[in-house]
């Protein structure tokens, strides 16, 4: 194992979390439009 | 992504399939590269007045450099869709400033994490303070923390656009400093590693660093303008009751109305 591999870890999983959070509530709020839309379209 | 229902809006400059498309491939790429095929060399991150513990903690440099850049990128498109409400207001714009200066804070965080980590290794101290580059992104940083303050005080409207889009152009300002920061520094603590000499990175570290940018440039338009069409969206009051303007009534033909006033106003910034 590379010496101070654990800084690189932890550098590449707060920006992966970070990213991941981020695009995962942006995903969900337009998918939550998405079906409301749907759902004043059909009602 | 296009827009399901399209609201009225500006055209996007750039596709959002090509920024989602690149993003999805250059940024893995580069990430790959940087393990695989980006070697470890001590001209490469090191300057003359600090060395790092180790060599293989530069890896980090692959992420947290572009991630800056795609973070003053989108400050940056805050602050020119600001001036571009301040001259024509027009709600998209004022919803593209507000996303440029809400993703540039996102990125930020990042860069303020991993260039801690960093420093961590390269300095022995998770913050430098005489460090006039972290200075200079910790103002821009905070000075953009305050544009959420200020706008979040204000009810909804062109007053509140207004003072928004004039408060993301002022901090513009700080992002050319920020970059120069580094070179008119007394005291280089920083690594300077992009140079006119170009002899501190090797060809494949350039390489491998130009497809991070450009995979994290692109991430940021893509990011952009998710944020941007889902805040239309919410403005016009669809699917997110909480982020609805008060008095505004769910439409039920695909615009958004007030309950108290014809000019629309009120129901049309988010």
């Amino acid at each position: 194992m590379h010496e101070g591999w654990e800084y690189v870890v932890a550098a590449y999983a707060v920006a992966g979390v970070t990213l991941g959070a981020w695009f995962g509530m942006i995903a969900t709020k337009l998918r939550r439009q998405l079906g409301a839309r749907e759902v004043r379209r059909d009602g | 992504m296009q827009p399901v229902f399209a609201p009225r809006t500006t055209r996007a400059r750039v596709s959002p399939r090509l920024a989602a498309a690149l993003a999805l491939v250059l940024v893995p790429l580069a990430l790959v590269l940087a393990f695989v095929w980006a070697p470890t060399t001590e001209i490469g991150l090191i300057d003359g007045t600090s060395r790092m513990q180790y060599d293989f903690p530069q890896k980090i440099f692959y992420l947290h450099v572009p991630i800056a850049m795609a973070a003053y990128l989108c400050f940056a498109a805050g602050a020119w869709n600001g001036v571009l409400y301040l001259l024509k207001e027009r709600e998209d714009y004022d919803v593209r400033s507000y996303a440029g200066v809400h993703s540039g804070m996102v990125f930020g965080t990042i860069v303020l994490l991993t260039g801690s980590i960093w420093a961590k290794v390269a300095w022995g101290t998770w913050w430098q303070w005489q460090d006039r580059q972290l200075l200079v992104f910790l103002t821009l940083y905070l000075f953009y923390g305050a544009y959420f303050v200020l706008r979040f005080s204000m009810d909804a409207g062109r007053a509140r656009a207004r003072v928004s889009a004039v408060y993301a152009v002022l901090g513009v300002a700080l992002v050319p400093l920020s970059f120069l920061a580094i070179r008119i520094a007394d005291t280089l603590i920083h690594p300077i590693v992009l140079t006119a000499d170009g002899d501190r990175l090797t060809g494949p570290m350039w390489a491998t660093f130009g497809l991070g940018v450009a995979g994290f440039a692109a991430m940021a338009v893509w990011m952009l303008q998710l944020e941007t069409v889902g805040k239309l969206r919410a403005s016009r009051g669809y699917g997110c009751d909480e982020e609805r303007p008060a008095g505004v009534e769910a439409p039920a033909d695909g615009r958004a109305k007030t309950l108290s006033s014809t000019s629309g106003e009120a129901g049309v910034h988010a």
